[in-house]
C-alpha cells in the first residue's frame, strides 16, 4: 500500500492522521472538562442548599432563645433575636425554595417547613405580646409548646438537610469519577497521538528511505560503472526518479554504443583509401627505381642526367617517405580505432578465468623482455576470476606489459602480480575481486593519473610505440566486465594498477545470470589517485 | 576439354585497389588475364554466365578475387552464393578486404573462401597465394558447361 502513495501523499497522511487524532482528542478533553464542571455546579449548589437550611435552623434556634431570654429574664436585647427571625426566617425559605426548584419532594418538604415554621414564629409572636402586656407567667407556662412547635420545624429541616447530604454525596462522587475521567483523557489521548504519529511514521519512513538507499546505490553504481539495480516497482515520486535514471543511463549506454559503432565504420572507411595512399606510395617508389634505371643510360645527356637522379634521389625520395610515415602513422591510429571500437562490441564468452594460468602464459610471452630488463617478476596468489578470457588475458597482458617497459634502468626492475585482500576492498565494490600489478618503476606523474586511461594521450611520443590506446582499451574491457580499474603512483618510485574483476561464483548473481554487466555500463571515474607525481612514461599501451 | 590459361577475375569497386592489384600481378609475371568487374553481382553474372555475360564460356579456369565491401551485392554474399552452387562451388575465391575483423574472417573460411588477404597487402604473400591456387587450378578439373 505504501508504494501505491505518492511522497505527497505521504506526507499529507504523515501530517493528517494525527491532527485528526488531535482534534478528535481535544474534543474529548472539552467534554470531559465540561462534564466535571457541572458536576462541580451540582456539588457547589448542594452544599449552599445546605448552608441554608442551617441558616433557617439556626434564625428558628435563636428565635426560640429570644423568647426563653424575654420571658425568664425579661431581657430586652433579646427582643432582637425572635424579631429577625420573623422578619428573615420566610425570605430565608423562599430562598430555599428557589435554590430547589428542580426537586418536588424537596419543593412539599420546604412547603410544610415554611408553615411549621410559620406556626412556630407565630407562637414567638405571641409570646412576645404576653410579656409586654404583663402574662409573663402565662407566657412561662406556654414555653414548652413553643418548644414542640420548634421541634416538629427541627424534624422538616433535618429531613431536608438528610436528602440534601444524600444528594452531595452522590455529587461528590460524580464529581470524582468525571476528575479521573479527564485525568486518563489526557493521558490515553496524548498517548494515541505520539503512537499514531510514530507509527506512521515508521510506516511511510521505511518505504520511503529504503527506496531513496536504491536511488543513492544506483548513482553509486553508474558512477562507478557497474549494473544497476532492477527497476523500483510501485508510482511515487521515488519510482519516477529510478525510472528516468534507467532511461538515462540505458541512453547513456546506448548512445555508447552508437559511438562505437561510427567509430567503427568511419575507420573502417578510412582504411580504403589509405590501401591506395600506400599502395600507390609503393608504386611511386618503385617507378623511381625504373626512372633512376632510365637516366642511367647511356643515351641520356650528362646534363639531364644529374638534374634527374637529383629530382629523384633528393626531392621525390624525400615526398615519398614523408608520404609513407604520413600513411604508416595513419594506417596505425585506424587500426587503435579499430581496436578500440572492437573491445566495446566483441560479445564475451563468459566463464571462470584461471588468472594465475593467464599470468604465467603472459610472463612467458614477454621472457625475453624481462631478462633482458633484468627485471624480476613475482606472482603471488591470484585467485580465479569470472568474464571473458580474451578480455581478462589482454588486460593483464596490457598491465604487466606496461610494467615492463616502464622500469626505471637506474635500479634493478621488480614487478608483482597478486590479489589484493583486506584494505583494497574496503568500499569496494560487492561481488569483486581486487588484482594488482605493481612495479619499481618510473612512476606517473600525479597529473597525469586521470588522464592514463584516455586513449591517444600520449605525451612522451618520442619514447613510446604504438598510439596510447592500451589502457583505454584495458578500461573498456574493465567496464565491460562491471569492474573497476585505479592507479596509485609515486614519481620514482613505482605504480600500482589495481583491477576489480567478478569473483566468480559469488558474483554470477550479477554476470552469470544472463545479465551482461555491459548491458549498462557508461564512462566511470575508474582512476583514483593517491599516489605522488611524477615524469610519466608517455603512452602506457 | 582442353586447358585454357588461368583467368583471374577481380571484383573490386575501388579503381585504385584494382590497378594496384592488377600492377602486383603483371609485375610477379602472372600473365594471366585479369578482368575486372565493378561489382558483386556483375561477378555473380559472369561466372555463371547470365545478365550481361549470357553465353559466355564458363568453362574456361577462373580464380576469383573478392572485395568484401562493395555495392548492390558485398563480396561474402558473392561467396555464399558461389559455394550454394555446384557448379561454381569448386571455384578457388580469395578474398581480399580491408577488413581484419576476427568474426569476418572466420565467417569467409566458413562460407569456404580459399584465402582471405587483408589489405593493406603484403603482396608478396598476395602474390604467392595466387600462383599456388593458379598451380593448384592446373591439375584440378573445372565444373563444365555441361553441368548445368
Amino acid at each position: 500500500m505504501n508504494t501505491r502513495l505518492t511522497i505527497f501523499k505521504k506526507g499529507l497522511t504523515l501530517l493528517s492522521v494525527p491532527l485528526l487524532v488531535q482534534a478528535v482528542f481535544i474534543a474529548v478533553l472539552v467534554k470531559a472538562q465540561a462534564d466535571y464542571d457541572h458536576a462541580q455546579e451540582w456539588a457547589a449548589h448542594t452544599k449552599e442548599v445546605i448552608a441554608k437550611i442551617e441558616e433557617v435552623h439556626r434564625g428558628l434556634v435563636e428565635g426560640y432563645s429570644g423568647i426563653r431570654g424575654l420571658v425568664f429574664l425579661d431581657d430586652l436585647t433579646s427582643t432582637e433575636l425572635h424579631r429577625r427571625a420573623r422578619e428573615r426566617t420566610p425570605e430565608r425559605i423562599e430562598a430555599l425554595r428557589v435554590l430547589v426548584w428542580d426537586n418536588d419532594r424537596q419543593q412539599g418538604r420546604i412547603q410544610e417547613l415554611a408553615s411549621r415554621s410559620g406556626a412556630f414564629l407565630g407562637w414567638t409572636a405571641e409570646q412576645e405580646r404576653l410579656v409586654h402586656s404583663g402574662g409573663r407567667d402565662r407566657a412561662l407556662t406556654q414555653l414548652d409548646a413553643g418548644a414542640g412547635l420548634l421541634g416538629a420545624a427541627r424534624a422538616m429541616i433535618d429531613e431536608i438537610r438528610h436528602e440534601e447530604e444524600q444528594l452531595d454525596q452522590a455529587r461528590m462522587e460524580r464529581l470524582h469519577q468525571s476528575a479521573a475521567r479527564r485525568l486518563w483523557t489526557l493521558v490515553g489521548g496524548g498517548a494515541a497521538i505520539v503512537a499514531s504519529t510514530v507509527l506512521l511514521a515508521l510506516l511511510f519512513l521505511q518505504g520511503i528511505v529504503q527506496r531513496l538507499d536504491v536511488l543513492r546505490d544506483n548513482a553509486r553504481r553508474f558512477s562507478e560503472g557497474r549494473p544497476l539495480r532492477s527497476p523500483l516497482s510501485g508510482r511515487d515520486e521515488i519510482t519516477e526518479v529510478d525510472r528516468a535514471f534507467h532511461e538515462m543511463a540505458g541512453n547513456l549506454n546506448q548512445q555508447k554504443q552508437e559511438n562505437e559503432m561510427f567509430v567503427y565504420s568511419v575507420s573502417h572507411d578510412l582504411r580504403s583509401p589509405l590501401v591506395n595512399l600506400q599502395g600507390f606510395s609503393e608504386e611511386l617508389s618503385l617507378s623511381c627505381r625504373d626512372l633512376q634505371a632510365l637516366f642511367h643510360r647511356q643515351d641520356v645527356p650528362e646534363a639531364v642526367r644529374r638534374r634527374g637522379l637529383a629530382l629523384l634521389d633528393h626531392d621525390i625520395a624525400e615526398s615519398i617517405r614523408f608520404i609513407q610515415t604520413a600513411v604508416g602513422r595513419l594506417a596505425r591510429i585506424i587500426d587503435a580505432l579499430l581496436r578500440l571500437s572492437r573491445a566495446g562490441r566483441v560479445e564475451y564468452q563468459w566463464q571462470r578465468v584461471d588468472v594465475a594460468a593467464v599470468t604465467h602464459k603472459i610472463i612467458e610471452a614477454l621472457h625475453d623482455t624481462i631478462s633482458a630488463r633484468k627485471a624480476e617478476v613475482v606472482v603471488g596468489e591470484l585467485l580465479p576470476a569470472w568474464g571473458d578470457p580474451t578480455a581478462v588475458e589482454q588486460i593483464f597482458a596490457n598491465l604487466i606489459g606496461n610494467a615492463v617497459q616502464y622500469l626505471d634502468p637506474a635500479r634493478p626492475g621488480r614487478i608483482e602480480v597478486g590479489t589484493s585482500g583486506g584494505e583494497a576492498m574496503v568500499g569496494g565494490p560487492a561481488g569483486l575481486r581486487v588484482y594488482y600489478v605493481q612495479d619499481n618503476g618510473l612512476g606517473i606523474p600525479r597529473a597525469y593519473h586521470q588522464r592514463m586511461f584516455t586513449a591517444f594521450n600520449r605525451f612522451h611520443a618520442e619514447t613510446a610505440q604504438g598510439e596510447g590506446i592500451g589502457l583505454a582499451l584495458v578500461r573498456r574491457m574493465v567496464e565491460r566486465h562491471g569492474g573497476r580499474i585505479w592507479l596509485e603512483s609515486t614519481e620514482g618510485v613505482g605504480t600500482t594498477f589495481f583491477v576489480a574483476l567478478p569473483a566468480g561464483a559469488e558474483a554470477e548473481t550479477e554476470t552469470g545470470a544472463g545479465v551482461e554487466p555491459d548491458s549498462h555500463q557508461w564512462p566511470a571515474p575508474t582512476q583514483e589517485s593517491r599516489g605522488g607525481r611524477s615524469p610519466c612514461p608517455s603512452s602506457r599501451s | 576439354m582442353s586447358i585454357e590459361p588461368l583467368l583471374i577475375v577481380l571484383a573490386e569497386d575501388d579503381d585504385g585497389h584494382a590497378s594496384l592489384v592488377q600492377r602486383n600481378l603483371e609485375r610477379a609475371g602472372l600473365a594471366n588475364r585479369l578482368h575486372r568487374l565493378k561489382d558483386g553481382q556483375e561477378a555473380l553474372d559472369f561466372l555463371r554466365g547470365e545478365g550481361d555475360y549470357a553465353g559466355r564460356n564458363t568453362s574456361q579456369p577462373v580464380l576469383v578475387l573478392l572485395d568484401i565491401k562493395m555495392p548492390r551485392v558485398d563480396g561474402v554474399e558473392v561467396l555464399r552464393q558461389l559455394k550454394a552452387d555446384p557448379r561454381t562451388a569448386l571455384i578457388p575465391v580469395i578474398m581480399l578486404t580491408t577488413t581484419d575483423d576476427p568474426r569476418e574472417i572466420q565467417r569467409c573460411y566458413e562460407l569456404g573462401c580459399s584465402v582471405y588477404v587483408t589489405k593493406p597487402v603484403d603482396y608478396q604473400g598476395f602474390v604467392e597465394a595466387i600462383k599456388r591456387l593458379g598451380l593448384f587450378l592446373q591439375v584440378v578439373r573445372v565444373p563444365e558447361n555441361g553441368h548445368r
